[in-house]
């Protein structure tokens, strides 16, 4: 204790602190709950199918998050209207199951509207890439 | 007459033609929001905060409230006509209002649905405006104990509101404050958390993790069907949306219950208008000479929950703006706005801004006007958006999303901490954490931890100081009592387990 009060580590102990014990009985009461017990999982054959099914549905998730942190990746070297369009053509086309001609014209017209509204309306400086936008 | 002087100024900046267009933009976004199901109203401003801020600060406060109440009437409209809830607040709207539509009353129903809001969310601005400004002062004797105190006994409130597992809910609380403490420690110029790099100096930006956790998050969860490409068949024959004076009189008291239960929920931290609306249907049966028929489709079951939902809003910025406490996920982003715009939330807001504060309410009359004169013709209109396929909307956020926090910062590695925070945000929705603490946590986290060290201050490390000051004890023992509500409970259950195994 200074003349400054507690000093800067006070409260992230105090959070830290919390935060451990609340995990730590997370964690206990999850492997105490009745179904971690009895090793078995609750219903066998329906659920399988289920579980596969939020499976499959998990995976669209994180591949379309993938694709995101791709899209990121692509901002530096391709500018951010083009690493946008070609997220959403991924998108509408693998994700979606939709014609690639589709996939084009949904692409262009929402990197198109972007620009519209956001360059020339809002004039907010985009990072661009080699095209020039 | 103090109140209507200010009321009065408040009105000529609301009908500043520039005001009255941002008001018109943010309650049309706001109905398109609450329409849309898959897209809330705190992941919408969260959004479209880093584009507010090229304009007047309450501009941008007017558009983006407005988001926040035009969501609540759009909300109505699909629970009535397809029994799909477009918000969580307007679930129990589904129960009369899509049986109504079944009996084929459904334009009566969006038309009470219309008026029921209007009504109540008018009354919510009344009481706000009201109510704030005694408030605030009351809140000029606060010392940095009551602040903490507030915060303790809002936050507590929150976790114990949050979801069927508070443990999960204080997890998510504790992530966020930990994550607020991330920077330039303010008091000694110590740097926590940041890991080397420079970036992370300032700590971490509200945008990036609201942005994330709310806007990417959520359209992550809905990317896991595919079948939300599908269109929504939207029934014909709405054309009338007026109900019978009949209707109207089964509702009287249901729209004076909505407005009271829904501002008065509103100002609690935590509870939120989905339980609002919840409280409010189960009064209204309960008080109602023929409950049997609730479920049926009666017009009270729908005025009720949605007058209740609207004037909670009114409520909901009662202690944001008197103390700079927010009690919910959107409230949390409006808090952050304030603070970006460079106001300092707190008792003195609405002193040091009048044309804010007054400004916004009156704001609040004529958007729920617009909203009143919006939704009764044109909800058949407003229903067409649901034809909106996924894959156009869903990738438009992504990019939305990319834009606004690249605006905000200009620097590629905020990008990639909203990539971060999108799948933290899909990651906590699929395990149960709910996201409204984890963001509250995070947007009080300096407030907090300010209060607390300046307390420890005041009283030379004492930690006393805490409870030796009346008003910030009683808000400490009710934290405290708030916690322990999971154990009493349980041990509750126990006991009634004994009393059954005994019989």
């Amino acid at each position: 204790m200074t003349a400054d009060g507690p000093g800067p580590s006070f409260m992230p102990v105090g959070v830290g602190v919390a935060l451990i014990a609340l995990a730590g009985w997370q964690v206990i009461s999850t492997l105490l709950s009745p179904r971690a017990a009895a090793h078995v999982p609750p219903r066998p054959s329906p659920s399988l199918i289920e579980e596969a099914g939020t499976r499959r549905s998990v995976n669209r998730a994180l591949s379309a998050w993938l694709a995101f942190a791709v899209a990121v990746a692509l901002v530096k070297p391709l500018g951010l209207l083009l690493a946008f369009a070609l997220l959403t053509f991924f998108l509408v086309v693998a994700m979606y199951r939709q014609r690639a001609l589709k996939g084009v014209a949904v692409a262009v017209l929402s990197a198109l509207a972007f620009h519209l509204v956001f360059v020339t309306a809002l004039g907010l400086k985009l990072p661009r890439g080699p095209l020039g936008f | 007459m103090d109140v209507i002087a200010n009321l009065m100024q408040g009105f000529a900046v609301a009908l500043a033609p520039a005001n009255l267009l941002w008001c018109f933009v943010g309650v049309f976004f706001g109905t398109i929001v609450g329409i849309l199901p898959g897209l809330g109203p705190s992941a919408t401003v969260a959004l479209l905060l880093p584009l507010t801020f090229s304009m007047p600060p309450t501009s941008a406060l007017i558009m983006l409230c407005g988001i926040y109440y035009g969501a609540k009437y759009g909300g109505s409209t699909t629970s009535i006509l397809l029994n799909v809830p477009g918000e969580s607040a307007s679930v129990v709207t589904c129960f009369d209002g899509y049986q109504m539509a079944k009996n084929g009353r459904g334009g009566a129903a969006l038309g009470i649905a219309a008026i029921s809001s209007f009504v109540a969310g008018t009354f919510g601005v009344v009481a706000l405006m009201l109510i704030a400004p005694p408030i605030a002062s009351f809140a000029l004797a606060f010392g940095p104990p009551e602040y903490f105190g507030l915060m303790m006994f809002g936050l507590a409130m929150v976790a114990l509101l949050a979801g069927r597992s508070m443990v999960k809910a204080l997890i998510a609380l504790l992530v966020g404050l930990w994550l607020a403490q991330s920077g330039i420690d303010l008091f000694t110029d110590t740097s926590r958390f940041t890991f080397g790099r420079m970036e992370l100096l300032d700590g971490v930006d509200f945008i990036v993790v609201a942005v994330g956790v709310f806007a990417l998050g959520e359209v992550l969860q809905n990317i896991e069907r595919r079948d939300a490409g599908q269109v929504l068949p939207v029934p014909k024959g709405m054309r009338n949306l007026m109900p019978t004076l009949q209707d109207l009189k089964d509702c009287r008291f249901a729209f004076l219950n909505g407005s009271v239960v829904g501002f008065l929920v509103g100002v609690l931290p935590g509870a939120g208008s989905t339980i609002a609306s919840f409280i409010s249907y189960g009064i209204e049966k309960a008080v109602s000479r023929h409950p049997e028929k609730f479920g049926t489709g009666v017009p009270e079951g729908v005025a009720a929950p949605e007058g209740a939902n609207n004037a909670e809003t009114g409520g909901a910025l009662v202690p944001l703006l008197t103390l700079g406490i927010p009690g919910s996920g959107t409230t949390a982003v409006l808090l952050a706005a304030l603070i970006l715009w460079g106001f300092r939330p707190g008792p003195l807001l609405i002193a040091e801004n009048p044309a804010l504060f007054w400004g916004l309410v009156a704001s609040m009359y004529v958007g729920n006007v617009l909203l009143l004169v919006m939704n009764l013709p044109l909800v058949p209109l407003f229903a067409q958006i649901l034809r909106l396929p996924a894959y156009v909307l869903f990738p438009l956020i992504f990019g939305i999303a990319m834009v606004g926090v690249y605006s905000a910062s200009d620097s590629v590695f905020d990008m990639w901490l909203l990539a971060f925070f999108g799948l933290l945000g899909y990651a906590m929705a699929k395990l149960d954490y709910p996201p409204a603490p984890f963001i509250l946590g995070f947007v009080l986290g300096d407030p907090m931890e300010r209060a607390l060290r300046q307390s420890l201050m005041m009283s030379g490390g004492e930690l006393t100081v805490l409870v030796s000051r009346p008003l910030s004890a009683t808000l400490l023992a009710f934290a405290c009592i708030i916690l322990l509500i999971p154990l009493l409970t349980r041990l509750n259950a126990l006991r009634l387990k004994a009393i059954e195994q005994a019989e």
